[in-house]
């Protein structure tokens, strides 16, 4: 975010600063086509410059209608806007302004995520900021115009340097307050996020409400006093600053929804975490009870040995001794398995998941032959919410079967390590069905859970998932592909 | 020449296997010899050692107990006579296969598993001998076989025999990327139809604008719908300056 605000910075500000500028020019001269001309072309080299750096900046790769569509927009507002506003219904441009820049932000929003949700709260936000920006630059307009009122019915013609300073500093100090307080009144209501988070916010809408300030300041001597080059230039400057800002501001925002949701998925590990924790806690006392029951038995047996009654020691074997009953290999037993996933919220959300399926009657066999412990910790997460979603496929697609078996392997291979999820199904989908959006077997409005899997796998480079289908079984491989060695360049085979 | 090899920890169970497989290999003259039997892994890895010095390569049929009785289990075994000898053929024979069927599948890429105690034991060990028998032989014969290698993400490259290919189709969700089936699996790549029709054999041929289809793996023909059905049961449309070249193929 660093690097790539500093670029939000350079890049749209410095197009956008212009164009202001060129705006400006051409409220002065109305009418005047061949400075539309000019005007639109400044125009799209500043939404060219916001399409790279949103792309940038998003990491999102968006689909090229909706890029298309977006730019469409914001050419259209930002060129015909103005043009039709001053040619024919010459209209206050402070109104076109607030018109535009709102379309604006909405337009921006659209470019920063996929997610609806987080598009709408985009939208919110930035033009939250936009109308703070926007209010304070009338606000300090109305009072600078109104200072320079008293000092023309004074009679003060010559705009002494001191005294202008002394208004512009006193100008900028109560805008920033305003701006501060209207800084820490959003910090309180925006609860839904942490508090680093929020700062973030409120410090870029400080910082581009700040400098609004001083860029009206400016603009005023510029209106007043005389168009000097050197003050147009720092009025540009001020302008790409501030402009900066807000994208800073609603960009905080994307950020702070994608913190927000990888915190809720820690609580989800969590959770998992205590139901596993439980059921080791479970197991424990089960071992208890079995060595106490053990015991018991050995001492009935003993009775027999004593008086020397080898019929009765073995009728009161077979009939006791529970080794020789299935049942008391028990669910809890089969989890001791996973102790071998040092990972923790893996093992956890495995752990959960299997059972869950172990309680509803499923047979699940757990095999993990081999440590499982470098994965990389930034995937985890990820490896978490696939797991889940392939093991409760599983469990779903399991539920109305007659013998309902699941079948987890985890193991190393080749610079992989595979998460292999088997169960049986009565009518397996046709393979090429399945990719397609929102395939479900589970009726209308469902099937969102491959979807999920699907975007996550198209952000990770990593991780890889091979789905197979027997004729009565459904198997799901998810490959973590750990950095290779030097020196192992060969082609391997992924056993198909 | 296919070697047999036994591990296992009961000596009861151990001759009887033997006995079994000796008959067999007699009855039906095939050509393999057995070359240890007995319940230590470690002498059995010792084997390996032993050819290694003579530069031996071994290709063998394995039969192992999961429950040795011993520091190490038929699985961690089995592992290591894969690092030893990858394209050997490993039956697993247990009390308690169920839980670890993916084990063998996966991790070991076991030929096959054998339970002990049931009723056709005798059979499944004939079978399975007869069977790495015939694998052994038709793997010399079919050395030859093609590759399509592509790869999927940086420095990660998969292969498929290209007789399992069933068509490749251009991705509809992500532009410039293919799509490759197989009867049982899928995968999508950084591609164009265009560049890898060049490099397939004369079985592939381009049916559409964005489909490659394998001949071979085609059940079903419509020329008056101009759609073709494969053996996975999915239905490809044929287009129009196709369909006649493709009729042709077809018959040929």
């Amino acid at each position: 975010m660093r690097v790539k605000g500093a670029r939000v910075l350079a890049g749209v500000g410095s197009a956008h600063g212009f164009k202001v500028l060129m705006f400006n020019v051409l409220m002065f001269n109305k009418g005047v086509i061949w400075l539309f001309v000019v005007y639109g072309l400044i125009v799209l080299l500043e939404v060219f410059a916001f399409y790279i750096t949103f792309i940038n900046v998003s990491r999102v790769k968006l689909e090229i209608v909706r890029t298309v569509l977006c730019l469409a927009i914001l050419a259209v507002t930002l060129v015909l806007v103005p043009y039709l506003s001053f040619l024919y219904l010459a209209i206050n441009e402070n109104i076109i302004g607030i018109i535009y820049h709102i379309i604006f932000v909405v337009v921006m929003a659209m470019f920063t995520h996929k997610n609806i949700q987080i598009i709408r709260l985009n939208i919110f936000y930035g033009v939250l900021a936009k109308v703070i920006f926007l209010l304070a630059r009338y606000t300090v307009a109305a009072m600078v115009n109104f200072t320079f009122a008293i000092i023309t019915i004074d009679n003060v013609i010559a705009f002494h340097p001191f005294v202008t300073l002394s208004y512009s500093t006193v100008i900028v100090a109560i805008c920033y307050l305003i701006s501060k307080y209207t800084g820490k009144f959003l910090q309180a209501r925006l609860v839904q996020f942490d508090d680093v988070l929020k700062r973030k916010f409120a410090s870029y809408l400080l910082v581009g409400a700040s400098i609004t300030c001083v860029m009206l300041v400016v603009a005023t001597f510029l209106y007043y006093i005389v168009a000097e080059a050197t003050l147009f230039a720092v009025y540009a400057i001020l302008l790409s600053l501030q402009f900066g800002f807000l994208i800073g501001a609603i960009f905080s925002f994307t950020d702070n929804f994608k913190k927000a949701e990888e915190l809720r998925h820690k609580d989800e590990m969590l959770a998992n975490l205590k139901t596993y924790t439980s059921a080791i806690e479970n197991m424990s006392t089960d071992v208890r009870k079995f060595r106490h029951d053990h015991i018991n038995l050995l001492v009935g047996m003993k009775g027999y040995i004593d008086v020397d009654d080898m019929d009765g020691v073995r009728e009161y074997f077979y009939k006791y001794m529970p080794v020789f009953k299935k049942e008391t290999a028990t669910l809890d037993s089969r989890l001791d398995i996973l102790a071998n996933i040092k990972t923790m919220g893996i093992k956890s959300i495995i752990s959960s998941k299997l059972l869950y399926a172990i309680q509803l009657g499923t047979e699940v066999y757990i095999e993990v032959p081999e440590p499982i412990d470098d994965i990389d910790t930034n995937h985890i997460v990820d490896i978490c919410r696939i797991l889940g979603t392939l093991i409760d496929n599983a469990i779903e697609a399991t539920l109305e079967l007659e013998t309902a078996t699941i079948r987890f392997l985890s193991m190393r291979k080749d610079n992989k390590i595979f998460f292999i999820i088997s169960n049986n199904c009565k009518k397996p989908p046709k393979l090429f069905e399945i990719s397609q959006k929102g395939f479900t077997t589970k009726g209308e409005g469902r099937g969102t859970g491959l979807d999920t899997v699907a975007t996550i796998l198209e952000k990770n480079e990593n991780l890889l998932l091979v789905t197979k289908i027997n004729e009565d079984t459904f198997i799901q491989k998810l490959m973590v592909l750990l950095p290779k060695n030097e020196g192992d360049r060969h082609a391997e085979n992924i056993y198909l | 020449m296919l070697k047999i090899f036994i591990c296992e920890d009961n000596t009861e169970h151990l001759h009887n296997i033997q006995k079994h497989i000796d008959n067999y290999i007699l009855i039906e003259d095939l050509d393999m010899e057995i070359a240890y039997v007995g319940t230590s892994p470690q002498q059995l890895l010792q084997y390996f050692d032993d050819c290694e010095r003579k530069s031996e390569k071994v290709t063998g049929l394995y039969f192992l107990d999961i429950d040795l009785n011993c520091d190490i289990d038929g699985i961690s075994l089995a592992d290591k006579i894969r690092q030893h000898d990858p394209r050997g053929f490993i039956v697993f024979v247990t009390a308690d296969a169920k839980s670890h069927l993916l084990t063998f599948e996966y991790k070991i890429e076991a030929m096959d598993y054998i339970v002990k105690g049931e009723d056709n034991f005798n059979v499944r060990i004939r079978e399975c001998v007869k069977n790495a028998h015939s694998r052994y032989n038709s793997k010399i014969i079919n050395a030859l076989q093609t590759n399509f290698v592509f790869e999927l993400s940086k420095g990660h490259t998969i292969s498929i025999d290209t007789a399992n290919i069933l068509y490749f189709e251009t991705s509809q969700d992500k532009p410039h990327n293919l799509n490759i089936y197989t009867k049982e699996t899928k995968h999508q790549f950084r591609g164009s139809l265009k560049v890898i029709a060049k490099k397939l054999d004369k079985n592939f041929f381009r049916c559409h604008r964005s489909y490659i289809v394998n001949i071979k793996k085609i059940t079903m023909f419509d020329s008056i719908v101009h759609q073709i059905t494969l053996e996975n049961g999915a239905v490809l449309d044929v287009s129009d300056k196709y369909i006649k070249e493709l009729k042709n193929l077809m018959r040929a």
